[in-house]
């Protein structure tokens, strides 16, 4: 069949792993290349596999990590891993039997490579430009930064991949975020994504898969794209994803799984077919201008109640919201005292986040007010950063250094907030009670994060003094005032 | 229908009448619905007594104390036509994680239909795979349900319609959603069923030189 009208990057790969066609009546039957399990929502699915006596079709499609309910605490002496609870453990013994039974790869706890899913995928290269990609976890938009449509099932849905490699949807509408210009010091990809969050809403793009382009999303590394890509489940998008360039190439190169040898220029080549063709339709669409991009700081209950950190809360804000997290409309949150801050994540648990705050811990003290945790995305980006003496920056600063996991970002593993207090999260989701029952929770990028630690509450990262040049963050970089105060909900920058 | 594969199983009944609870609230989402607490369990059973748990502290929050008093009502009552729930709820219900246990809590505590404006995308997917039916009205529609708490509404699927009062409110299915709830078709087989068309698939990709999809060589780290 010969497709002459243009297509979008997302059309493509629908395209090309849609076994069955949708009619009206019926969802398409589309192939799954690359499924991640974890220790949460994969056991009820291989008991359904169990129960109806079917095997796990294609295991070395199926790679597993356990995250969630982990400890970020280092094992016994003994090489014991201390869990929370029984049925931590518990959830972490079945994921272990049922790998073993299938014979699917399992990065477990002490495992060099062990992380949280989605960030060891892209790190060992498993994730790549082209896929369809599931994991029984919402985030799994994060590994559609590579040009994968990459996208979160329920247990129900991880039971239909493991016994058949495919899956029945509905094909999703198009929308385009154009991004243009480029981050100002001081704001980063994490402030881009909740600028887009809070223009669009976290129903703003329901139904549809989200393609980021533009001269800014070009600019990104591959850990920024990631960021970006994983809070496009917050704005209600069934997937967000980037076209593959230059960029993901280099990062992908000789990754543990990445093709090798004369496959990896037969890979470059299909892969950079993998773009929308000019004239390509999109459902929706919206521009943002990212030299407008503030440092951004959530004052709400849901990621879309945000505002850069130097606004005021809006006169609007949602009262219920504001209630529970103890603040006022019109309250500017600057010099607002911080309990915790949580750096991890997989929103901004990698290397280049733990890089950012190391240049700003650097010869300071966290403040004796605030307690810091430092949780390195995977067991590969922790071997880095203490490689790198990260690990002395933090600790010499008065921070927690711990072992990779999903931790404080919803507490699961024990790692809570507790009742009432206040944490500035690099993670993704400000829900009531996510960190803990009755926590109130910021969402910041690392450098505000990092920021608020030093100082023991929230500063404006564009006052912040630096004690060292160089590195990004330097002096010459940064433009006072180049965050102008934006009303909420302009869709286009007002750059004359 | 037309497909030839969808199989015929028995029908269900596919009119309720059920007691409604109203959690006029937007953006309900996940965590609300089953905090992460609760999601240690290797089993889909047991979570409708942690439905909400959340809100059980919360003094201002009177939707539990809703829910737990008709929770009682429907267990208590001596009708037995009235065995289940239905809640009324604002816009973008379900949103944040992909967690199935939300739609397991739900279930298990006896929701049977779900009223709301708007339904975020995986949560939709989680309830079809089990047969909780979402059923979105906005404007008016939703408007007399949101008055209608603690009443009975009666819920015709196969009609596609809600009825309280003397008043019927039409409402949207996807046909295969429909399908699926009235014949009580298990996805899985159904994707099963049609085996052929996945080993064609895989067998032709093997042989093309489509090398996004495979790794390297060993498969393994190298």
């Amino acid at each position: 069949m010969v497709n002459t009208k243009p297509r979008t990057l997302f059309d493509k790969i629908w395209d090309s792993h849609c076994l069955v066609a949708q009619t009206p009546q019926t969802p398409a039957l589309i192939y799954i290349d690359t499924h991640f399990i974890h220790e949460v929502t994969s056991p009820q699915a291989f008991n359904e596999l169990a129960r109806r006596k079917l095997k796990v079709r294609r295991p070395e499609r199926t790679f597993a990590t356990m995250d969630h309910a982990t400890p970020t605490s280092k094992p016994g002496a003994d090489g014991i891993y201390r869990f929370n609870g029984d049925k931590e453990k518990a959830q972490v013994d079945a994921l272990i039997k049922n790998c073993t039974e299938q014979q699917i790869s399992l990065f477990a706890l002490g495992d060099p490579n062990q992380g949280i899913v989605h960030v060891i995928g892209p790190e060992q290269g498993i994730t790549q430009p082209g896929q369809t990609l599931v994991c029984g976890d919402s985030h799994t938009s994060t590994h559609g930064a590579f040009g994968a449509f990459a996208f979160g099932i329920g247990s129900s849905e991880v039971a239909q991949v493991l016994a058949s490699q495919c899956l029945l949807q509905r094909k999703p509408g198009n929308f385009l975020v154009e991004v243009t210009g480029r981050l100002q010091a001081m704001a980063s990809a994490k402030d881009l994504i909740l600028t887009l969050i809070n223009q669009i809403g976290t129903k703003g793009a329901t139904g549809h898969v989200i393609e980021f382009r533009g001269q800014a999303i070009s600019a990104l590394n591959m850990e920024e794209r990631m960021t970006v890509c994983n809070m496009a489940i917050e704005a209600g998008a069934r997937a967000g994803l980037i076209a593959p360039d230059q960029t993901t190439f280099s990062y992908l190169q000789n990754r543990p799984f990445s093709p090798q040898g004369e496959d990896w220029q037969a890979a470059i080549t299909e892969w950079q077919s993998l773009y929308s063709d000019q004239g390509a339709t999109f459902d929706r669409s919206v521009t943002l201008d990212a030299s407008t991009v503030c440092p951004m700081i959530t004052y709400g209950t849901n990621p879309e109640h945000s505002m850069p950190i130097t606004q005021l809360i809006p006169l609007d804000a949602p009262k219920p919201a504001l209630d529970y997290m103890q603040f006022s409309a019109g309250q500017s949150l600057l010099g607002q005292a911080v309990d915790l801050v949580f750096i991890g994540s997989c929103t901004n648990g990698r290397i280049s986040d733990l890089r950012q705050v190391a240049e700003l811990l650097a010869n300071q003290r966290v403040a004796p007010n605030t307690r810091m945790l430092i949780v390195p995305g995977s067991m590969q980006v922790k071997a880095q950063a203490e490689r790198e003496g990260l690990d002395v920056i933090f600790i010499e600063a008065g921070a927690e250094w711990r072992q990779p996991g999903c931790s404080m970002c919803l507490g699961m593993n024990g790692d809570l907030v507790p009742p009432g207090k206040l944490c500035v999260s690099t993670s993704n989701r400000n829900f009531e009670g996510r960190q803990g029952p009755g926590a109130r929770t910021l969402l910041a990028s690392p450098i505000t994060a990092a920021l608020a630690a030093i100082a023991g509450k929230l500063v404006n990262p564009h006052h912040h003094e630096l004690t060292r040049p160089a590195g990004f963050l330097s002096a010459s970089k940064m433009g006072l005032n180049s965050c102008k105060h934006k009303a909420l909900h302009t869709e286009v920058s007002e750059h004359g | 229908m037309a497909n030839h594969n969808l199989s015929k199983t028995e029908s269900v009944s596919s009119a309720f009448q059920l007691l409604v609870t109203v959690v006029d609230q937007d953006h309900i989402d996940t965590d609300q619905i089953i905090p992460a607490e609760f999601l240690k369990t290797t089993q889909k059973q047991g979570l409708g007594q942690h439905l909400f748990a959340n809100w059980k502290g919360q003094t201002d929050n009177d939707y539990f104390h809703q829910l737990e008093n008709h929770r009682q009502l429907v267990q208590r009552s001596a009708d037995p036509a009235v065995a289940a729930h239905l809640l009324v709820v604002g816009e973008n219900f379900g949103c944040g994680s992909s967690r199935e246990h939300a739609v397991w809590a739900l279930m298990d505590f006896g929701v049977k239909v779900i009223v709301g404006r708007s339904f975020a995308d995986i949560f939709r997917s989680n309830a079809q795979k089990n047969g909780l039916l979402l059923v979105t009205l906005e404007n008016e529609a939703h408007q007399a349900l949101d008055q209608a708490n603690g009443r009975v509404v009666a819920v015709d699927l196969s009609r596609q319609r809600l009825q309280y009062h003397e008043q019927q409110w039409p409402f949207a299915l996807e046909p295969f959603v429909k399908y699926c709830f009235i014949h009580q078709l298990d996805e899985l087989d159904y994707i099963l069923n049609q085996t052929q068309a996945i080993e064609a698939f895989e067998a032709k990709r093997q042989k093309s030189t489509t090398h996004s999809t495979l790794f390297n060589s060993s498969g393994c780290p190298a």
